[in-house]
């Protein structure tokens, strides 16, 4: 061992730097490549067309627009239209609000209760576990069944525009589950087993352990969760297809993507669309920063 | 009398947790009719709704047939993509790595919804369009699955590597014969995780895919959705049919799944 | 010997002539599905059949907007169908596309005089500054469907065929029922706010929808539709619900429409508004049903003293100028077998959409058709009552689906009670279309 050590010293100080970045980048090549016209070009085009009228026909910028896109969407100005698209951007936020705390405390306790060593406990895991498999399609079409007038269980949830919401979320609650539920239960896991003991017997109360041991502990686990289903609320799509298909009653279910989808698909209006991806992709930034700064504080508390 | 309650409430939760699947299954088998009941008959249960799908919808099983095609293909090339690039930044020491490091790690910041248009027009461009390929390629290079490797591939010692370089042992030889089996389970749950997201992809394929032949099962089998209103039995199979190989791929990989997943995201 | 050699070439000839000539393929999109789109499949076999020079490849796709997004999305690249299906207000969107040929270009090369026995609506609303652009394939008007059966019962005339806004509105007082609780069993009517009955209701009243002259002469410019047509359509609506006579099931479309529907079938709803090409659907689900609905028609209601009519809805078949000259031909050669009065009287009678040519109506199958279901006479009645004026010729322009959207989203503010009055809901939706318009102008020179 030593000696391969020594060997690996000797190697590094005569290894020629210049070589390796070459090869380097021969390994680099495909992502780069793949990155380079797959995400950089696309978003970089996406940010110059959000400027533009953009011809239907050639999808080329056509007439200089200037901000005018991006003052619509916040209602601001002369090119201003309606508040349609502030409200999807209140409803997208509405939507994440309802969706991830809703998840987490939901797999947090079904991880709870999982994370008992009691016989037969494999199959409730794997029950609880299942909904990783279930894609929003299909959800969305077990779902839509489910809240089907016709079923007389929910008859008018979906066009209820004080239900429609909460319906879909609800719907997303139960498909992330599982990959919210696993996760926890590996953290719980991984909490050594002598801490619980030592809380025990120093007679701390299952909430004061809850409290003061378990969620300091998972508390990573529920900040990556944290973040993960927010973005994926942010960019929530399929669902909103699936169920919905429309703005919903009184536009209540307009989330952002689903209106960049109209712009783009259904509308033809590429600068507009463009301008409203570029608008999502900042509020996933400042999200993100947002997090970053919770990070920082849950990991060094 | 702990342990009762324990498992009532684990019950109850399994029951809760399970209900949209069992609905689906109890009105699958109920067969055609207009008024639907949370429980089916279970004297008259009617199975061959299973066949009925294959027969109302010839495609169906092209639709099966593509959509493996497809999963199989983007978690091959993820895997091959993240591998080739995860080796030199976990192990070597090359100019530009902090720029090509602070590279990919931007491109886990720009959502794929923001790229959407101009790839879509890329595709069009190419004639991409009602083909293999245009599901495929878009998706071969994965930021996350990057630095899921880079994480896993820096656990081997740097010093290691250069001396088996040194050695004569060819730097793609390392990458095959050593480095790649010592990271096995990371590899594992990448293939999983990227299995799992094209087998779900719905989005793209309904913008790429024109005609019916190249559609993936999660474009069809919403198509069973809208045709009928008195019909539930149908596109429940239908849902009921796809859920089947990721549901699969799950049970078969789950622990492999959880493992890399708290390794690789939670602490990485 | 020889007979033995004669056979073989004999069979060789024939393998040459089934798979020798290569057929022409012509690729066709269609967006009518379930039933419907069903039909369409068999007028594409019967064609195939009829001739083995073109080989029609009929690619269904989800529904008329997938259809048309498709193909503006596929402008920027990928193959375009030679043939496809686009509803009526995609036209001046796919004239724009600058990938069309005009159909009548190709009826004058042709010397084809089939325009004279085009039904005159149909043929008007497909003219767009004097081209008739595509040619029409199943075409529609809105009635007003009702419960004969409920009217009987509080003593109405089930046979009458024009009602005012106030005639409906005193007919649904009547035909309110409630339980104990006070809670409505059977509602009057049962409505989906739809802008394709507002543009109606605007024809009806002669009311311009944009302007100038509804784009039929040139482009329109400017959305007009917050004028007094509409305002009366709005408030009729509202009174209804005003009054506990009638319930809106929402924005029209999915899971609204299908919960009037039921609705109607289900005798909860005696009096609703839709496409006459719905009343097959209509007839089967009532019978399935068993409530004892019987599904009557009338002309759509009006206000007293209105002279309009009704505007053509539903979809025509255009053909894109790409592609080599042999598939155009085969696009064009196809286009004219639908139009032809036999093909014509089956998929009408097989759909229940108006037939585009008044030969078809000479057709033993086209009479039995109307034997068979007299609530579809009433509505080739109204079609035919409709006097020809660019009011009832139905509005063009680049942006009909959004403006759509705009116009039932204020009908819904207004129902809610976000707008205090119908004009100010519908002045809001004007000036958003509008905008809209001009931007879509600005790019099409």
């Amino acid at each position: 061992m030593m000696d391969l050590f020594h060997r690996a010293v000797m190697a590094s100080s005569r290894l020629h730097p210049g070589r390796e970045t070459v090869s380097a980048f021969v390994y680099l090549a495909p992502a780069l490549i793949l990155f380079a016209v797959f995400t950089f070009w696309p978003f970089l085009r996406a940010v110059q067309l959000s400027f533009f009228l953009v011809d239907r026909n050639t999808f080329e910028p056509a007439l200089w627009f200037g901000f005018g896109y991006y003052l619509r969407a916040f209602n601001l100005g002369e090119t201003a239209l309606g508040d349609d698209w502030i409200r999807s951007i209140a409803t997208t936020f509405q939507f994440t609000l309802m969706v991830v705390p809703f998840t987490l405390a939901s797999a947090l306790a079904l991880a709870l209760l999982a994370v008992s060593k009691v016989k037969g406990i494999g199959v409730f895991r794997t029950i609880y576990t299942s909904s990783l498999a279930i894609s929003l399609a299909s959800a969305g079409v077990i779902w839509s069944l489910i809240y089907s007038p016709n079923l007389k269980i929910f008859e008018t949830i979906l066009t209820d525009a004080r239900t429609a919401l909460p319906a879909v979320a609800l719907m997303t609650v139960w498909t992330n589950l599982g990959f919210s539920f696993i996760l926890l239960l590996a953290g719980l896991q991984a909490i050594p087993k002598d801490l619980w003991e030592s809380a025990k017997i120093d007679g701390a109360g299952s909430w004061r352990t809850f409290w003061h041991l378990t969620l300091p502990l998972v508390s990573p686990t529920l900040l990556f969760l944290l973040i993960t289903g927010t973005i994926g609320c942010f960019q929530a799509f399929t669902q909103f297809k699936v169920l919905i298909d429309s703005v919903g009653p009184d536009q209540s279910t307009n989330v952002l993507v689903y209106a960049l989808f109209t712009a783009f698909w259904a509308e033809n209006n590429y600068g507009f669309a463009s301008a409203l991806s570029v608008i999502l992709f900042g509020l996933l930034l400042l999200l993100s920063l947002a997090q970053y700064r919770l990070d920082t504080r849950v990991h060094y508390q | 009398m702990k342990k009762a309650l324990l498992y009532l409430f684990l019950t109850l939760a399994a029951l809760a947790v399970l209900f949209p699947l069992l609905f689906s299954l109890s009105l699958a088998l109920q067969g055609e009719t207009v008024s639907p009941r949370i429980l089916p008959d279970f004297t008259r249960l009617d199975f061959t709704v299973f066949a009925q799908v294959f027969a109302k919808e010839p495609l169906m099983g092209r639709w099966i047939f593509n959509s493996w095609v497809v999963s199989i293909s983007v978690t091959a090339g993820v895997l091959l993509v993240s591998v080739l690039a995860a080796y030199p930044l976990a192990l070597f020491r090359f100019r530009g790595q902090t720029f090509v490091l602070f590279l990919f790690l931007s491109t886990l910041m720009i959502p794929w919804e923001s790229t959407i248009l101009p790839n879509y027009l890329t595709i069009a461009l190419w004639g991409w369009k009602d083909s293999y390929q245009a599901l495929i390629v878009p998706f071969l290079a994965s930021g996350f699955g990057i630095f899921l490797l880079r994480q896993a591939f820096k656990t081997v010692p740097a010093e290691l590597h250069e001396a088996a370089v040194m050695e004569g042992c060819g730097r793609s030889r390392f990458l095959w014969a050593i480095l790649v089996p010592l990271t096995k389970p990371a590899l594992a749950t990448l293939g999983i995780w990227a299995f799992l997201n094209t087998w779900n992809q719905y989005y793209w394929p309904l913008l790429v895919i024109d005609n019916p032949v190249w559609r993936t099962t999660q474009v069809g089998i919403t198509a069973f959705r809208s045709t009928e209103i008195a019909s539930y039995n149908l596109p429940m199979a239908a849902t009921l049919i796809v859920l089947a190989p990721t549901v699969l791929v799950l049970f078969a990989g789950q622990k492999q799944l959880v493992e890399g997943l708290t390794a690789g995201a939670v602490k990485g | 010997m020889k007979f033995i050699a004669k056979m073989i070439l004999g069979t060789g000839l024939m393998l040459v002539a089934a798979t020798g000539f290569a057929q022409t393929k012509v690729t066709f999109w269609y967006g009518l599905t379930g039933f419907n789109g069903e039909v369409v499949k068999q007028v594409v076999e019967k064609y195939n059949a009829s001739q083995t020079k073109y080989l029609i490849e009929a690619v269904s796709q989800p529904d008329y907007d997938a259809t048309i997004n498709k193909l503006n999305t596929s402008l920027a690249g990928g193959e375009l169908p030679h043939v496809v299906q686009v509803y009526d207000i995609g036209s001046q969107r796919m004239i724009d596309t600058k990938k069309v040929t005009a159909v009548s270009d190709l009826l004058a090369k042709d010397k084809l005089d089939i325009a004279k026995d085009i039904e005159p609506a149909v043929a008007a609303y497909y003219t767009i500054g004097g081209k008739l652009w595509s040619m029409p394939f199943n075409s529609s008007a809105p009635v007003m469907f009702f419960n004969k059966a409920a009217f009987r019962e509080v003593g109405l005339d089930a046979e009458k065929r024009v009602w005012t806004y106030d005639e409906v509105l005193a007919a649904g007082k009547k035909l309110v029922k409630k339980d104990a609780d006070g809670k409505v069993t059977r509602y009057g009517l049962g409505f989906t706010l739809y802008s394709w009955l507002f543009e109606q209701e605007l024809a009806t009243q002669g009311a311009l929808f944009a302007d100038p002259a509804n784009g039929r002469l040139t482009r329109a410019t400017k959305l007009v539709f917050n004028n007094t047509a509409g305002v009366n359509w709005l408030n009729f609506l509202k009174k209804n619900l005003d009054d506990g006579v009638g319930r809106s099931f929402g924005i029209d479309g999915g899971a609204n429409s299908t919960a009037r529907d039921a609705a109607f079938v289900n005798g909860e709803a005696v009096i609703t508004f839709n496409s006459i090409a719905g009343l097959r659907g209509y007839l089967k689900n009532a019978a399935d049903a068993g409530k004892g609905v019987e599904v009557g028609t009338a002309y759509i209601p009006r206000p007293a003293g209105s002279k309009g009519g009704v505007i053509i809805g539903g979809a025509s078949l255009w053909i894109t100028n790409t592609g080599s000259s042999d598939e155009q031909a085969g696009a064009w050669d196809f286009l004219k077998f639908t139009a032809q009065p036999d093909i014509q009287a089956f998929f009408s009678s097989n759909t229940g959409y108006y037939p585009i040519r008044k030969a078809a109506y000479d057709l033993p199958e086209m009479k039995a058709a109307l034997a068979q279901y007299p609530q579809f006479q009433v509505a080739i009645d109204q079609l035919r009552a409709t006097a020809a004026s660019p009011a009832t010729a139905g509005a063009v322009f680049g942006t009909f689906v959004k403006t759509r959207g705009n116009i039932q989203a204020a009908m819904e503010q207004f129902m809610s009670g976000k707008f205090p009055t119908a004009k100010a809901a519908l002045d809001d939706a004007a000036r958003k279309s509008s905008s809209e318009l001009a931007e879509y102008n600005a790019l099409t020179k």
